[in-house]
């Protein structure tokens, strides 16, 4: 195993670990602004170094770029949804904290 | 490595089948869709296992993507309706639905008893006649050229129910425009402006790809459909013009280039859709930019139509 297949590995096996630690915060956390804390901040830490590890994997420039707008696009996308449905619980939601 | 695989695939076979489960049986008609489109991108990764990458593609844009989008909208708009959401109404629809769902399962069981070995012969004589398709993609070449007659139709049915969504968004339409959130939340607007680029360039990659591997025709338009919804969701105020000639030319573009060639072809060939084989990738490219643009148009429509009818009408 070379340098390059272990790092890859490490930081596969990292992102899922945040992923699951995300999944878990999901599943456990009660109201919605600390479950979309967990889902936010630990999925997007997951997705970076899933993102991160595959693109040490990769066989040319072109799949490493395509990976790279996943990522960003992924990242976006996931920002403004927790953003719009943590708006939402604030104006409408049954536990809305007050802040 | 080969055990792997298999775990991975068993997880991944409960998984779709433990999301069908709960898409039924969810207490919630919120949580029912929320779960159909789990569904339907668990389904898009089992269609990318058997292979079958243009159908993970359509599945995960339209089958999960679209098609949850319209469902979340169609039960806010049931759930506020009172004629609608009345416990006889309810029930009415209850039962319609299921008679209807029953038929859907025994055709589908039907098939499934009936359902015999695969022909292995149509795939070597798609491979075949690769040369003269016009296309080095077997999909693009089967639904552009050998099966062109199907796709035609299909795109028929696309316009057919853009027709009944506009006639009946005409029947009921009070003017008031659609029920989206005013003011458009910021973070939708800056989305909008991110996203809208990325989704145009992303669509013509994907009609682009068609031509040499999975990608093509549906998937574009649903892209560039989806960039024309985020418009709308961002302009509330401003509306499709459904009596516009130019309206009216794109969203039945795909359907009359269908027809065009067909004549076209009929009057070089003596054959409908038989391309001349040395221009069959041009006519192929030309098809599929104009099936993008109504696929895409078609989806707008869908969108626009399906607000004001619940409000209750005249």
């Amino acid at each position: 195993m070379s340098v390059l297949e272990f790092t890859t590995a490490f930081i596969l096996i990292l992102g899922v670990i945040f992923f699951a630690a995300g999944s878990i915060g999901l599943l456990r956390f009660k109201g919605a602004h600390s479950r979309l804390h967990a889902l936010s901040k630990a999925d997007n830490l997951g997705l970076g170094l899933i993102s991160l590890g595959c693109l040490l994997a990769t066989p040319n420039t072109a799949t490493g770029f395509k990976i790279f707008f996943i990522w960003i696009l992924a990242l976006s996308a996931s920002a403004v949804t927790c953003f719009i449905i943590a708006e939402w619980e604030m104006s409408h939601g049954d536990d809305s904290p007050n802040l | 490595m080969e055990t792997t695989v298999r775990i991975y695939d068993f997880l991944l076979v409960t998984a779709l089948l433990g999301a069908a489960w709960k898409t039924l049986f969810a207490r919630e008609a919120f949580t029912s869709t929320v779960l159909f489109v789990a569904f339907g991108l668990l389904m898009a990764i089992v269609w990318t296992r058997l292979g079958a990458i243009d159908v993970a593609l359509a599945e995960a844009c339209i089958g999960a993507g679209l098609t949850g989008a319209l469902l979340i909208d169609a039960i806010r708009h049931f759930q506020e309706d009172s004629n609608l959401n009345s416990k006889e109404s309810r029930l009415t629809f209850h039962m319609a639905a299921g008679v209807l769902s029953l038929g859907l399962f025994s055709i589908l069981s039907t098939s499934l008893l009936n359902l015999q070995e695969p022909n292995k012969d149509v795939y070597t004589r798609v491979i075949d006649h690769m040369d003269v398709s016009g296309s080095s993609h077997p999909v693009t070449s089967v639904l552009l050229n050998f099966r062109a007659f199907d796709t035609w139709l299909e795109l028929g049915v696309l316009l057919l129910a853009s027709f009944a969504a506009i006639s009946i968004h005409q029947l009921y339409d009070d003017g008031r425009g659609p029920d989206l959130m005013r003011p458009t939340p910021t973070a939708i607007k800056s989305l909008t402006r991110v996203m809208l680029p990325f989704l145009v360039i992303i669509g013509g990659f994907l009609l682009w790809l068609g031509s040499h591997s999975p990608g093509g025709a549906f998937q574009a338009g649903s892209l560039i459909g989806a960039a024309g919804i985020l418009i709308q969701i961002t302009n509330p105020d401003r509306r499709i013009l459904f009596s516009s000639l130019g309206f009216r030319i794109l969203l039945s573009l795909g359907f009359l280039a269908f027809l065009a060639v067909a004549f076209l072809t009929n009057l070089l060939q003596g054959n409908f859709l038989e391309f001349p084989q040395s221009q069959a990738g041009t006519f192929i490219l030309i098809l599929e930019l104009a099936a993008t643009a109504s696929i895409a148009l078609t989806l707008n429509v869908m969108f626009a139509c399906s607000h004001p009818w619940t409000r209750g009408g005249r």
